[in-house]
């Protein structure tokens, strides 16, 4: 008997890899869905489990990937308890941003931002002549960002994000409303209302504007020429997830489902008969016809139990191949085959977003630890001419309070043996006072940065483990500095924060110490991985076209994050689902 | 001591360590469990003491004398300080930290079994999602007791009219 054939073999179970599956089943075509990690969080009931071990095992809060299992047949960065750090590295700076490898993928653990990039994030060259423009235009991909939109279920005002010439088509809204902005925000807008800051010759005003999210506000009625938005409950069950209801951990996971994870998207696809999803299989290698360059199949690792142990190595085959499976893996897998390399920008470029805590008390109380991580932010330094020079950034409010547990400063406290309605009532005060501003800042591609594969780095299958090379470069420390000694003062002044902010040397533990003309500053990765298959219009200098398909093999698509040329300051999912989503129509086209 | 009025003490003690009334503590469902775990990491011969001091403090009614009897019976104490900031820890973050070698040393018991210094045990969910750390800001414990959508935009609604009061005036020390 010989294998089945299918339209298309996906390599990835998460956001990018299930929006292709959306698309090109709802033509009719029929998929294989190859999934690493394990079904997981799929099941409501080991979704509950995660929910419980969040509860019980302290070590996980706080942690991207907490509550998730090691699993060693498919091992994720970042996971707690782990027997062994996934990363292997070829410098001493550490690369600070995990992934999950799992059924629904990252989106199990990310926030939920879903912000456009900016025009001239598409043209950083012929703007300001920084690293190079993409092949597409934001205007070309407006289409596919509402479609993303759609999909994702994102909660927005179109008023509030029309900036630096991101523009919608008449009459566009949201599908749902914006977020109820917190008490932390309404302090700042009060404060900074008409204010500005001073950047490279010229003014920025600091206006807070509500950030776009993929989670459950109201359903705007007027969406779709009036047809609404029915807002996507949890998997498993329609009573819960409706509304984001304030459990204010959106990270590592919401517990009604309230925010998008591509576990809503998968679910629409198990129902279908033209969809296939095998979970435990690891993809290891791609088969080249030596000739034309096609693959002709995608060898993969089928391991019986979760955690691994025996698997069985099979081949699927598929008209086209897409590669969905997060910028690091995509770049491993391709490097490992030995496919869509004659550029020699596989693994290259890779991207994150530094990412720095500036903190503080506000002098009324503006009662944080409530509501999702972020409901609005500073935008306005988004774009401008300091781009010439330094990263741009964004200011995220962060309405968590200083971190996720009050536990510092009960220590502190007990420390001075304070205790009964006093300690009450100084945790009580602090803690109704404290603001944080999360500085998440530009990196430009750096052929430096990347990921290769070594034959003495591999997992329990067999399979390469990624090796990473990655640093700061002055782009974005300078970035950083404006920041801490421009930026945050003027916030801190207006706002009458009193200023608490301390990077402390050696940095603590998920920190990275970095100091830049004689400062220190302890940074932190955004999850936000990029660029390792970047999209151009020659094949001398990208991996894709600009529909993502590989220069070097005429039916291998590789989509995601990693399409990115740049990083600007937008957290990538939106886009990577706008792209895959780009990249699914042209293959409907290959495929007609 | 009988069970019941080690129990009773263990809650009025708590409350005095806290700030929280004996209601608000009964109302979390987790004074069974803290109290037994308190013997189970302590031992009997440091528990004893634990409860010697609480009555110490207890006796007197007035909250003055109550104070001044922490500050000679307890706040010293090496065994028994230790004890109450770990209760607090508690009551307020839902796990015990364990205590120190030295502390165990200090009393002449042995640490209970699987006992590692770095050791953070969390006796139950519940232990979690009660905490009044948050409680204590008008907030709630991440992922537990939700306020439901759009709460975050208004003032939190305080579980007593003082708490806000004493939020609203005084500088952070």
């Amino acid at each position: 008997m010989s294998a089945p054939h299918y339209d298309a073999v996906i390599v990835g179970g998460g956001v990018a890899g299930a929006l292709v599956a959306r698309v090109l089943s709802q033509a009719g075509r029929s998929v294989l869905i190859l999934e690493a990690g394990i079904t997981g969080a799929m099941n409501p009931d080991t979704y509950r489990e995660y929910l419980q071990t969040l509860y019980t095992e302290g070590g996980v809060r706080g942690m991207p990937n907490g509550p998730y299992p090691w699993n060693a047949a498919a091992p994720s960065p970042g996971i707690p308890n782990a027997p062994e750090e996934y990363y292997k590295y070829d410098t001493p700076m550490q690369f600070m941003s995990d992934y999950l490898r799992m059924l629904g993928g990252t989106t199990l653990h990310w926030q939920g931002t879903s912000l456009r990039l900016v025009p001239n994030d598409f043209r950083m060259q012929s703007t300001y002549g920084q690293a190079l423009d993409w092949p597409i235009t934001y205007d070309d991909l407006e289409p596919a960002y509402r479609r993303a939109e759609a999909e994702l279920g994102v909660a927005a005002d179109v008023e509030d994000q029309r900036l630096f010439g991101v523009w919608f088509p008449e009459g566009y809204v949201y599908p749902m409303h914006r977020m109820p902005q917190s008490r932390v925000d309404h302090f700042f807008d009060a404060a900074l209302t008409g204010r500005s800051v001073k950047l490279f010759g010229g003014n920025y005003p600091l206006k807070v504007i509500s950030i776009p999210v993929a989670r459950n506000s109201t359903p705007n009625p007027k969406y779709s020429l009036g047809e609404g938005y029915d807002a996507v409950p949890a998997v498993g069950d329609r009573d819960q997830g409706q509304r984001c209801q304030g459990n204010s951990v959106c990270m590592p996971l919401c517990p009604v489902q309230a925010k998008y994870t591509a576990l809503k998207t998968i679910a629409v696809l198990a129902r279908k008969p033209t969809v296939e999803i095998r979970t435990q299989c690891v993809a290891s290698k791609l088969v080249i016809d030596p000739e034309t360059g096609h693959i002709t199949g995608v060898e993969y690792k089928h391991y019986e139990k979760p955690g691994g142990g025996k698997f069985r190595v099979e081949t699927a085959h598929g008209t086209l191949v897409v590669l969905a499976a997060n910028a690091i893996e995509n770049a491993t897998l391709l490097l490992a085959s030995n496919a869509a390399n004659s550029s020699g920008q596989v693994g290259r470029n890779l991207m994150d977003h530094p990412y720095l805590y500036a903190w503080g008390y506000s002098p009324t109380p503006v009662y944080p630890f409530r509501g999702p991580d972020t409901t609005s932010g500073v935008e306005s330094l988004r774009d401008g001419r300091f781009r010439e020079v330094h990263a741009s950034f964004r200011a995220s409010l962060a309405n968590w309070g200083w971190s996720s547990e009050p536990g510092n400063q009960i220590s502190l406290l007990l420390a001075q043996q304070t205790y009964g309605t006093a300690l009450r009532r100084q945790l009580a005060h602090r803690m109704a006072r404290m603001v944080k501003i999360g500085f998440m800042f530009e990196q430009l591609p750096a052929p430096t940065n990347r990921v290769t594969i070594d034959p003495r780095h591999r997992d329990q299958l067999g399979n390469y483990r990624p090796v990473l090379s990655y640093g700061y470069a002055d782009y974005s420390l300078k970035g950083v500095e404006a920041a801490v000694k421009t930026v945050w003062p003027t916030i801190t002044k207006y706002a009458s924060v009193q200023d608490e902010t301390v990077y402390p040397n050696p940095a603590p533990g998920g920190y990275q110490r970095v100091t830049y003309n004689g400062t220190g500053y302890n940074l932190m990765g955004s999850g936000h991985i990029v660029g390792t298959h970047r999209m151009g219009s020659s094949r001398k200098d990208s991996v894709t076209d600009r529909n993502m398909k590989a220069w070097d093999h005429p039916n291998l698509y590789v989509v995601g994050a990693g399409n990115q040329v740049t990083i600007g300051t937008a957290n990538p999912t939106l886009t990577a689902a706008a792209l895959s989503l780009r990249a699914a129509d042209a293959m409907l086209r290959d495929l007609r | 001591m009988k069970a019941s009025a080690k129990r009773t003490l263990f809650v009025a003690f708590s409350a005095e360590l806290t700030g929280y009334t004996e209601t608000d503590l009964e109302g979390t469902g987790n004074v069974d469990s803290f109290l037994d775990l308190l013997e189970q990491q302590a031992g009997a011969k440091a528990t004893a003491r634990f409860y010697d001091a609480a009555m110490a403090v207890l006796q007197h009614g007035s909250a003055a004398a109550r104070a001044e009897a922490m500050r000679i019976d307890v706040l010293p104490s090496p065994t028994v300080w230790p004890l109450c900031a770990n209760l607090i820890v508690l009551w307020y973050q839902g796990y015990w930290p364990a205590l120190s070698a030295a502390w165990y040393a200090g009393t002449g018991s042995a640490p209970p079994k699987g006992w590692s210094a770095t050791q953070k045990i969390v006796p139950s969910a519940q232990a979690y999602t009660a905490q009044l750390a948050y409680r204590a800001a008008g907030a709630h414990p991440p992922g537990a007791n939700p306020t439901g959508h759009g709460s975050w935009s208004i003032d939190p609604v305080f579980g007593d009219d003082a708490a806000q009061t004493r939020l609203s005036e005084g500088k952070i020390s």
